[in-house]
């Protein structure tokens, strides 16, 4: 049998915070107790809705909402007679966005009735994350939108460390105001990364397409240049 | 006291077991499901060589008689695992993971795979100790009406036709019955752990052939040694060969078939002699007062035939009845 493949797996360029996709999440903790409704958006437009309570008493650590099934109105939440207990989450717990299938979601949380969002995921806040998992060796640049902070990420094939993902520590980068930290880095051919929002931010990873051998000597070359200019500033 | 009585030397009876070890051959196939594979084999087979001895005790004994496997062909098929990224954890505690990334597996199903592991051209011995039986055979295709001359004139059918009468004439078959039959166990060529690791290697490129080439290295750095993988899946302990052999030996039960093939083959499909009954002392002969029809084959009918072997020769002996 030939199987299906996911291609849209490993065609995608833009990995982007605020237009969920493949391979791509954003994480917020609702630390107050409510019943929190959701509205699903794709490419700008409403797509769906979903809610969830965050319960004091319960002991769920974490609540993963597949924005794509949400659309579909596969998960409309926790009032319509799904198992709520798929539905309810920690004050001290996270609550995952993530896109299953399809590209250009994101999504807008309220609490109650309120009209006001406390998570808006085109706009990510401190405390928030963003992770991610790229999987062609080649480079990409991490730009944050509304911050201005940049880095290098050079994915490189390592066959040791793909070999063992699921216990693959991350790499982490702190994201603050203008800055990202570290502004360089290689992990392994679909290893997780994770950036840690520190100030409000909008994190864009696009693909620069060259090898990663060739991508390696230009990025060294483009952030010495930048950290010069910083330097200057 | 017997009427009749022949005999043929070891040198003959050679021969005859030449014959009928010559036409024996094989094909079968077949397949089953073994939990997480499955695995289907298709063998040709034949029988060469062997030293006949006739023993004393009116016992025949072959030795060293080859199973030469033509094709001895086994497959192999299972799904190759979930191949999926993500799922790493992003926020490690010393509890255990308190936030982990969503998984996005790289196929809709699992994908299957299958290889067929070319093992034949190996040889099995078998010896054989058997003892001489007679049956007395009726032709299906004689009908009541036929009397003996007619049966021997009536060629049978193509399907119907025994080694050595091709009439639908009735007659005594004498076959050899094993007593004992001990056949070696398949012995696989200890190359086919290597065979089968780039078997199933070639069949993963084949299944990812249109894929982008980071895409196949992914995946293929995913999935481990090709061998470590077979071996999980397959659950096959440290002896590839000796587990191909078992699920040739055992789960399928090949040996005992082809033991049971053979046997049956000497004891019942194949005679090693065949005569005639009643037998044509005298065949047909021109007529002295010709142009008078010519003179119709002398026959005697036999009973009570029996057939035994010393040491040196096949005694066969029966009474006119």
């Amino acid at each position: 049998m030939q199987p299906t493949i996911r291609r849209d797996l490993f065609t995608q360029e833009v990995f982007d915070s605020g237009s969920l996709g493949p391979l791509v999440s954003v994480i917020h903790r609702f630390d107050c107790a409510g019943t929190y409704s959701g509205k699903v958006l794709r490419h700008g437009a409403p797509a769906g809705s979903f809610a969830f309570i965050v319960d004091p008493q319960s002991e769920t650590g974490q609540l993963s909402i597949d924005l794509s099934e949400a659309a579909d109105g596969r998960h409309s939440g926790c009032c319509d007679g799904d198992d709520p207990s798929h539905w309810v989450v920690s004050p001290s717990g996270y609550v995952l966005f993530y896109a299953s299938r399809g590209r250009g979601y994101a999504t807008l949380v309220a609490e109650g009735d309120q009209r006001k969002p406390v998570f808006d995921s085109p706009m990510l806040r401190a405390g928030d994350l963003f992770a991610l998992s790229l999987i062609e060796p080649t480079t990409y640049h991490a730009t944050d939108r509304i911050g201005g902070g940049k880095a290098g990420i050079a994915v490189k094939r390592d066959p040791k460390r793909t070999r063992n993902l699921r216990n693959l520590e991350p790499v982490y980068v702190e994201v603050g105001q203008g800055t990202m930290q570290p502004h360089e880095i290689d992990p392994a051919s679909a290893q997780g990364i994770v950036f840690r929002i520190n100030t409000e931010s909008r994190i864009v990873v696009q693909k620069t397409g060259k090898t990663p051998d060739d991508a390696s000597r230009v990025l060294h070359r483009s952030f010495r240049a930048d950290a010069s200019a910083q330097n200057k500033i | 006291m017997a009427h009749l009585t022949a005999a043929a030397n070891e040198k003959v009876f050679r021969e005859l077991f030449a014959t009928i070890r010559d036409n024996f051959s094989l094909d079968k196939s077949d397949s089953g499901t073994f939990g997480p594979f499955t695995a289907a084999y298709h063998v040709k087979l034949h029988l060469e060589g062997g030293s006949v001895d006739l023993r004393g005790d009116n016992t025949i004994k072959v030795d060293e008689l080859d199973i030469k496997w033509d094709v001895l062909d086994l497959t192999l098929g299972f799904d190759i695992p979930e191949i999926c990224v993500g799922g790493f954890c992003i926020i490690p505690t010393p509890f255990g993971c308190a936030l982990e990334f969503p998984e996005w597996c790289v196929f809709d199903d699992n994908p299957d795979i299958s290889v067929t592991l070319p093992l034949g051209g190996i040889t099995s011995e078998l010896t054989v100790v058997a003892s001489l039986l007679t049956k007395y055979f009726v032709h299906p295709e004689r009908t009541p009406a036929m009397d003996a001359w007619d049966a021997q004139d009536t060629l049978a059918s193509a399907d119907a036709q025994t080694p050595f009468i091709k009439s639908v004439a009735n007659r005594w078959q004498v076959f050899l019955d094993p007593q004992t039959l001990d056949l070696d166990p398949i012995d696989i060529a200890d190359t086919v752990g290597d065979l089968l690791e780039n078997l199933v290697g070639a069949a993963i490129d084949n299944l990812l052939w249109f894929l982008p080439g980071f895409v196949k290295d992914l995946i293929k750095d995913i999935l481990g040694s090709v061998i470590d993988l077979v071996r999980a899946i397959l659950d096959i302990p440290d002896d590839i060969q000796e587990w191909i052999s078992d699920l040739l030996n055992v789960s399928f039960g090949l040996l005992d078939f082809i033991a049971t093939v053979i046997a049956d083959y000497f004891a019942a499909k194949f005679p090693i002699l065949e005569i005639e009954d009643p037998y044509p002392m005298l065949g047909k002969a021109p007529n002295p007062n010709a142009p008078a029809p010519e003179l119709v084959p002398v026959k005697i009918p036999i009973v009570d035939l029996k057939v035994f072997n010393n040491d040196v020769e096949m005694i066969i002996e029966g009474s006119v009845g």
